[in-house]
């Protein structure tokens, strides 16, 4: 979940409704934004990724004006002067096709502001446009430019500009070289002839999305009208970007003169500033939520909340402002009436679902196992699923193998799924060789092999001995009740297999198929996992004793 | 008052040796270590039968190098030696080249301080002359030393100067303690027959009849027993699992290797939603991409991503891919078991529980590791709503033992409202512990299910440390034996 920094003085004078402290915290956390650190007037807030107009502090604010019945925000917008042009050159369609802007006038930025205008663009870039792939985000002085703008692609070597806090002009591979920015966003270009480029009538270059925008045109404390383009590869998400950034930016004032896109053949007006239609049934509310609630009574939930609602024929339209990316559901507006009335407003009730518990198969044969086990004086331990791919190769001698192999581990020590449980049991006796002998430990688990290409799961126990003296009958004896105990008449039979001793192993049979193995384990084995004691070991498939 | 056989031999052997005798004679005596004459001798003086009395010897001894000068001459002494064998002096270098530095600046110290010698710094080399000849006062001291005298023998006068002599590490004092042993009261015949242990030979033979059993000192530490016991972690995920039981949740299971479709998909997370990203799974090499569900269910969970599907949602508006949801990865979640059961389980009521490993690429810290167990529940049926998912949290949180919890508003993709849970600990404060939530129409329709869903996870890791009172997360997989062995878990 992103987290998000504000200021307590900004954040009180956007709400604008004199509330004190506690209600203000109260709020926050009531509308999902939780404070994780407050030091003097600056908070740290986890906030939720479903509600990014919350990634600044001026849309927070705004959720909490309206949740205590302040005043909406109205949209003024720009008297006397057409939308801003931007022609979009048919090149971009193969690199990054689509662009959306808007202007927003009569602003006053103070430092406090340029800081929450610049989280905002990287809380959006990080979470919804997909690291600036599906979108990117440009604010610049727009007295620092001349419309019409162009958005186009070129050849790299053709841009030429100053990019943002540098004072040499670069060509787009130097970019994408030299500058900070260049070298973590360049996977976005990777392969592409032509790098998009937005400049203005006269050839001054505003940026190069999605990588990085031009020193001239930079946003200061002094500026007073700006220009945010946002380009991407799905409009969806760049409208939205869009209308939260401009629903935002106006939140501390500023008239909005919109955009006209051409993209030769489909013109388009932004930003769009839609509001989102959802029909509500009121019976809804009860369902999902088991409230009883009165028309005005939901009327006002959801109004705090920032909705318009209509009512049409028994049902509710809900209108819902064009910075909400969350509500795609009738069930997400009864979240908000939820939130609007308080989760801990809501009575809890226990269910009245009679339905019979009931273990998974086999959990009592498991059980059964365990008893025993610890009958024989051997102590449960439990070993991870993940493992350390030598442990169950090299270190016990076995075969390579097909296991299930992690592609992005972040430690060796777990980077495969074991396919069997002794090796990992020799490994805990290794780290323990410091403690009393005799040792005697089991562990009933889950391991998981490859069959046919595809992964399957079986429960194995395995048990090891280590101690002065341990010999073949001692392990044997333990395999030999076990099963005496569970009813079961099991068989031994010759058998070699790492990592045991030629000669001192058996396989178990049981039913006529084998099991599992006992054993003395090989010297040679020993010594890998550093243990100066013999040890008698036994490995089971309890695939058939637990009905699997 | 009974007495031991070893008890009784010694009293024997002291007997013989005229009732007096001193530790080392008695160990001869008896072919017995030293060491087990001091044990037995100061039981006996409890009982009353012998007096002890511990005699501290102090005496003198050469060190390996007093000896050497008493075979060769003091330094000082060989030093005059030398110096009386030639006219006109010795060059000081030429004497440091016979002797060692520290014997060398012994012997030229106690030269000038009596006068007998004298450095001629005149010259292009300094030199030592003789000025009169004299026998240097310790020669004498160190030899009586080699006779090892007691402290006691020795003069004031002469203790002074063995303390020079220590000093320059010639002798060291040497202390032993002799413990003398004598015989105050005999042992009678009767108390001969004692034994220590009851044996079964005894008890056959009737010997039990005529002998005395030896007493235990009975507040002694008694020696250590390793048992075989369950392990604490399973023990608690079980205790978890029978308030399921209880409360009539049934135990499912699914696949820890997992398709993205049933992680992911399924529950209704876009294909390009930021937790998807490679950092939040682990995926894995060796097995066939597939998708484990029928086309039926497939082809309606794309479409709730593409368009909503006619679930009433407008759905995610992007172009669905089947090679994505094919991905294997280790299941992030036991969610994916809720999913999988809910769509083998399509009439109501539904009841189930999936307590079981999930895997996170993670930093590995005292809070975090890659392989941590999850507690996943579901209950669904006609009328179920969130005031039925507060209630059974409350009983859940109840039945675990913690008296209060509070709601709030959370965010998960797929359950609409999501709502998380804080419980309070006594000393702890209030402890996040809970995700939980309705799942969304775009989770339960393409399934086939039409009757409401309320679903909870439990980080029951954090649970578990608190239960057991440790404060890493990697003890509860503990390496360490004597952990386990030692430490009483209830």
């Amino acid at each position: 979940m992103p987290t998000i920094n504000i200021d307590m003085k900004d954040l009180k004078r956007l709400i604008s409704l004199n509330l004190d402290d506690g209600t203000i915290y109260d709020t926050l956390s009531a509308l999902k934004c939780e404070p994780e650190q407050i030091v003097g007037d600056k908070i740290t807030l986890e906030v939720t990724s479903d509600r990014p107009d919350f990634f600044s502090c001026e849309g927070i604010a705004r959720g909490i004006r309206l949740y205590h019945s302040g005043p909406r925000l109205k949209v003024r917008h720009y008297q006397g002067a057409k939308p801003v042009i931007i022609r979009v050159d048919p090149s971009v369609s193969e690199v990054r096709p689509y662009i959306v802007s808007a202007v927003v006038r009569d602003l006053t930025l103070d430092e406090e502001a340029l800081v929450q205008m610049m989280q905002l663009q990287e809380k959006l870039h990080s979470t919804y446009c997909s690291n600036r792939k599906k979108g990117s985000i440009g604010i610049y002085d727009i007295d620092k430019v001349c419309p019409p703008l162009v958005y186009a692609a070129l050849p790299p070597d053709e841009i030429r500009f100053t990019p943002l806090g540098f004072n040499e002009t670069m060509n787009g591979f130097e970019i994408l070289k030299r500058t900070p920015k260049g070298a973590e966003y360049a996977w976005i270009l990777e392969g592409k002839s032509r790098y998009p480029l937005l400049s203005d009538s006269k050839g001054r270059v505003l940026s190069m999305p999605p990588i990085i925008n031009s020193e001239d045109t930079k946003v200061t404390e002094e500026t007073k009208n700006i220009i945010i383009d946002v380009t991407g590869t799905e409009e969806r998400t760049i409208n939205l970007c869009l209308n939260i950034l401009v629903t935002s930016l106006m939140e501390r004032g500023g008239v909005l003169q919109q955009a006209e896109v051409l993209y030769g053949g489909r013109e388009i007006i932004t930003p769009k500033l839609d509001r989102v239609r959802t029909e509500l049934s009121p019976s809804k509310i009860k369902e999902v939520a088991g409230l009883d609630l009165k028309l005005d009574e939901i009327l006002g939930l959801l109004r705090r909340m920032g909705h318009d609602v209509e009512e049409e024929g028994g049902k509710l339209v809900v209108f819902s402002p064009p910075y909400r990316a969350d509500i795609i559901h009738e069930v997400d507006l009864v979240e908000d009436i939820v939130i609007a009335l308080g989760l801990n407003n809501i009575e809890p009730e226990t269910p009245k679902v009679a339905t019979i518990g009931r273990p998974l198969k086999g959990s009592r044969i498991r059980k059964r196992i365990r008893d025993i086990m610890i009958g024989m004086g051997f102590q449960e331990v439990i070993t991870y699923l993940l493992s350390n791919k030598s442990v169950l190769e090299d270190k016990v001698l076995m075969d390579k193998r097909d296991l299930v192999e992690l592609i992005n581990p972040v430690s060796s020590e777990f980077a495969v799924l074991r396919d069997c449980i002794l090796p990992k049991l020799l490994q805990f006796l290794g780290q323990n060789t410091h403690h009393a002998y005799p040792q005697r430990i089991f562990e009933c688990g889950d391991v998981i092999f490859v069959k046919g290409g595809l992964p399957k799961v079986s429960t194995h126990l395995a048990a090891a001995i280590a101690d002065h003296k341990v010999s073949y009958e001692d392990i044997q004896a333990v395999a030999a009740s076990l099963f005496t105990n569970l009813s079961k008449s099991i068989k031994f039979e010759p058998y070699h297999k790492a990592p045991f001793l030629e000669g001192r192993t058996a396989k178990i049979i049981l039913d006529g198929d084998e099991i599992g193995v006992v054993g003395e384990i090989s010297p040679q084995v020993l010594v890998k996992f550093g243990l100066e004691f013999p040890v008698g070991a036994l490995e089971c498939d309890l695939s058939s004793l637990l009905g699997h | 008052m009974s007495l031991s056989s070893s008890e009784v031999r010694l009293l024997e052997s002291l007997k013989k040796l005229g009732g007096r005798a001193d530790a080392a004679s008695l160990a001869a005596a008896l072919n017995e270590p030293i060491s087990s004459i001091f044990p037995l001798s100061s039981l006996l003086r409890d009982k009353g039968y012998v007096e002890t009395q511990e005699i501290i010897k102090e005496w003198y001894e050469l060190t390996e190098e007093g000896k050497k000068c008493v075979e060769i001459g003091l330094p000082e002494t060989r030093l005059c030696n030398m110096l009386g064998s030639k006219e006109g002096g010795v060059e000081l270098d030429e004497l440091k080249r016979n002797f060692d530095e520290r014997e060398f600046s012994a012997a030229l110290g106690w030269g000038k301080r009596c006068g007998v010698i004298e450095i001629d710094r005149t010259g292009r080399t300094p030199k030592v002359l003789l000025k009169k000849k004299a026998i240097p006062d310790l020669e004498d001291l160190i030899k009586k030393i080699s006779d090892r005298p007691e402290k006691a023998s020795l003069s004031p006068q002469e203790l002074e100067k063995v303390k020079e002599l220590e000093k320059r590490g010639l002798v060291s004092l040497r202390t032993s303690k002799t413990l003398v042993v004598e015989l105050v009261k005999e042992a009678s015949v009767q108390e001969l027959e004692t034994c220590r242990v009851l044996t079964s030979d005894i008890l056959k033979s009737g010997r039990w009849r005529s002998l005395r059993l030896s007493h235990y000192d009975v507040r002694a530490s008694p020696p250590v027993i390793i048992i075989g016991k369950k392990h604490p972690y399973l023990e608690f995920l079980e205790e978890v699992k029978e308030i399921l039981f209880a409360m009539g949740f049934e135990e499912a299971s699914g696949p820890y290797v997992e398709s993205e479709f049933w992680n992911f998909d399924a529950l209704f997370q876009a294909q390009d939603h930021p937790a998807r990203a490679i950092h939040d799974s682990f995926q894995v090499k060796g097995v066939i991409h597939q998708i484990d569900a029928s086309e039926d269910v497939i082809s309606k969970v794309k479409a709730v991503h593409e368009n909503g599907g006619g679930t009433g949602s407008k759905g995610w508006g992007y172009k669905w891919s089947r090679e994505i949801a094919s991905r294997p990865i280790l299941r992030s979640q036991t969610t994916s078991v809720s999913v999988r059961y809910l769509s083998q389980h399509r009439t109501p009521p539904v009841k189930a529980f999936c307590l079981s490993k999930v895997f996170r690429p993670d930093v590995i810290d005292s809070k975090h590791m890659v392989e941590f167990c999850q507690l996943d529940g579901i209950m669904g049926d006609h009328g179920i709503n969130v005031r039925h998912l507060l209630g059974i949290l409350n009983e859940f949180a109840m039945q675990l033992g913690f008296n209060e919890i509070k709601f709030k508003p959370s965010y998960f993709p797929f359950t609409e409202p999501s709502i998380e849970a804080y419980v309070r600990h006594p000393t702890l404060g209030w402890i996040e512990c809970l995700g939980s939530g309705l799942f969304r129409p775009e989770v339960t329709k393409p399934l086939g299910i039409d009757f409401p869903v309320i679903a909870w996870a439990f980080g029951i890791d954090r649970l578990a440390m608190i239960r057991l009172g440790v404060d890493d997360i990697r003890e509860l997989h503990t390496s360490n034996l004597g952990m386990l062995r030692e430490k009483g878990w209830v």
